[in-house]
């Protein structure tokens, strides 16, 4: 498993344990499912509101954090897109938020982490997704440079949290193949990989893959190979979708994880699971029975 | 390891409301309702009121395809408490209509999504739902008015998460 996470120097001890928490939290063969930590989707329509929200999801994930390891927060920002001439988001209400407004939402996501803090490590993390970008008119470098800056958000914020040692920071995205194109939706990780912060957690699904074999076509002109590309390449790692069907979701990721391995000297692994309430733990033993001692004991899910 | 701020930990409060009625009228059915809560509590916060409305097309859609595909969507907000519905089919079974209901407290960061299947109804979509400021509150427990893809209607009941006929 690769050590894609950076953090200030003054927390350099703290993140040896954390990624060593990682690294033997893998799934052995027949392991428990780890506590399901909460991710949200942001529906802000004004910057004041976006801060709040993200300051009470903060405050909730620290009070409910489950365990002494390392657990990732997700705020969902909506899809990518080019506000004025930057980056940074539409939000689920439809409601546009730069990176520089996105930055201060997630510092409040550390403020309300930090005052309401229980136990543990959190990585808080910027997540958007890949929805209609070349519909709404990104080009392949505007998506690049999304990705790039992103992992520049992170480090911003990780400078903000460097007084916090139980925190870190990181950068992620929804990236599904139904939403847009695959050419242009790699940009995403090969920018984000580019600026090299931390790990980018791809949270997205392998929508219409094959559940046998190691290679094959997805939806939306999709392969495999671009799936495993967006998940694992550079500084990508996977937090797969695995909601119900659930087997049929783990067998589309067994076969991403078997076409990179087929084609990569590094073994690909997955970083955890993202579920669906109500089966997150069931979708995580499907994924992990499925890829025995590959599976990190992450579990992250939108409503639980 | 940084030990300051710390408050007592409250354990998540959990639910898990399992419903299934199998009631077939008119070629309906009322769903099946899974909600899993966790709920926190914060200091200071923003009022953000947002008047009942259907999401425009090109409104970005959080929840992922292999769980609904998305005919149309329903946003609502009273400052403190969200609902958003997503109405369409259920991602790997089009012959199912399916809602996809996310709910939040603002203040308290509490979040919950709620899927309603309707067996057989393919694609649903919302129709002539309530609007406007002056439902802010009520709409997020009353009901929605839905049309399957063989143009039967139906109500969609957000107090207790069932869909059913007119």
């Amino acid at each position: 498993m690769r050590l894609g996470l950076r953090f200030p120097a003054a927390a350099v001890a703290v993140l040896a344990a954390a990624m060593g928490a990682v690294l033997a939290q893998s799934s052995p063969a027949n392991a428990a499912a780890p506590t399901a930590v909460t991710a949200w989707y942001m529906y802000g329509t004004t910057e004041s509101a976006l801060d709040s929200a993200a300051k009470s999801d903060g405050c909730t994930f620290a009070r409910n954090h489950p365990g002494t390891g390392n657990r990732v927060m997700v705020l969902d920002f909506g899809a990518a897109r080019n506000i004025a001439g930057g980056w940074g988001t539409v939000d689920f209400s439809n409601v546009e938020f730069s990176n520089g407004k996105i930055l201060t939402a997630l510092e409040n996501a550390s403020d309300g982490v930090h005052n309401c803090y229980t136990q543990g490590t959190t990585t808080i993390t910027y997540g958007n997704s890949n929805y209609h970008l070349s519909s709404s008119g990104m080009s392949d470098s505007d998506v690049y440079n999304v990705g790039y800056y992103q992992e520049q958000r992170a480090a911003e914020l990780a400078t903000y949290e460097s007084s916090r040692p139980d925190q870190y920071a990181a950068a992620a995205s929804d990236m599904e193949p139904s939403w847009n194109g695959s050419t242009n939706t790699r940009e995403l990780v090969t920018g984000a990989t580019a600026r090299a912060f931390a790990v980018y957690y791809d949270y997205g699904s392998a929508d219409g893959c094959p559940t046998t074999g190691s290679g094959g076509s997805c939806n939306n002109g999709w392969s495999v190979s671009t799936v495993a590309y967006v998940s694992f390449y550079g500084e990508a790692v996977p937090l797969p979708e695995i909601y119900r069907p659930l087997s049929t979701l783990a067998a589309q990721w067994t076969v991403v994880r078997r076409n990179w391995n087929a084609n990569h000297s590094s073994g690909y692994s997955f970083w955890g699971v993202t579920g669906e309430p109500g089966y997150a733990q069931a979708g995580w033993d499907d994924l992990a029975n499925d890829n025995s001692g590959l599976v990190a004991r992450e579990l992250v899910c939108f409503g639980c | 390891m940084k030990t300051n701020s710390r408050l007592k930990m409250r354990n998540p409060r959990r639910r898990l409301v399992i419903g299934a009625i199998a009631l077939l009228t008119a070629g309906l059915a009322i769903g099946v309702a899974a909600t899993v809560s966790s709920a926190g509590q914060t200091p200071a916060h923003a009022l953000d009121r947002i008047p009942a409305h259907i999401l425009q097309n090109g409104t970005p859609i959080p929840v992922s395809p292999e769980m609904i595909r998305v005919s149309n969507a329903w946003l609502d907000s009273d400052g403190v408490t969200l609902v958003a519905v997503y109405a369409g089919s259920a991602g790997t079974d089009p012959a199912t209509g399916r809602f996809v209901i996310v709910r939040q407290n603002t203040q308290t960061g509490q979040q919950t999504l709620t899927i309603v299947n309707v067996p057989g109804a393919r694609v649903l979509s919302i129709v002539k739902p309530p609007t406007g400021p002056g439902v802010e509150t009520s709409a997020q427990r009353g009901k929605l008015p839905f049309q399957t893809a063989g143009g039967m209607r139906g109500m969609l009941n957000l107090s207790n998460n069932t869909a059913g006929p007119r």
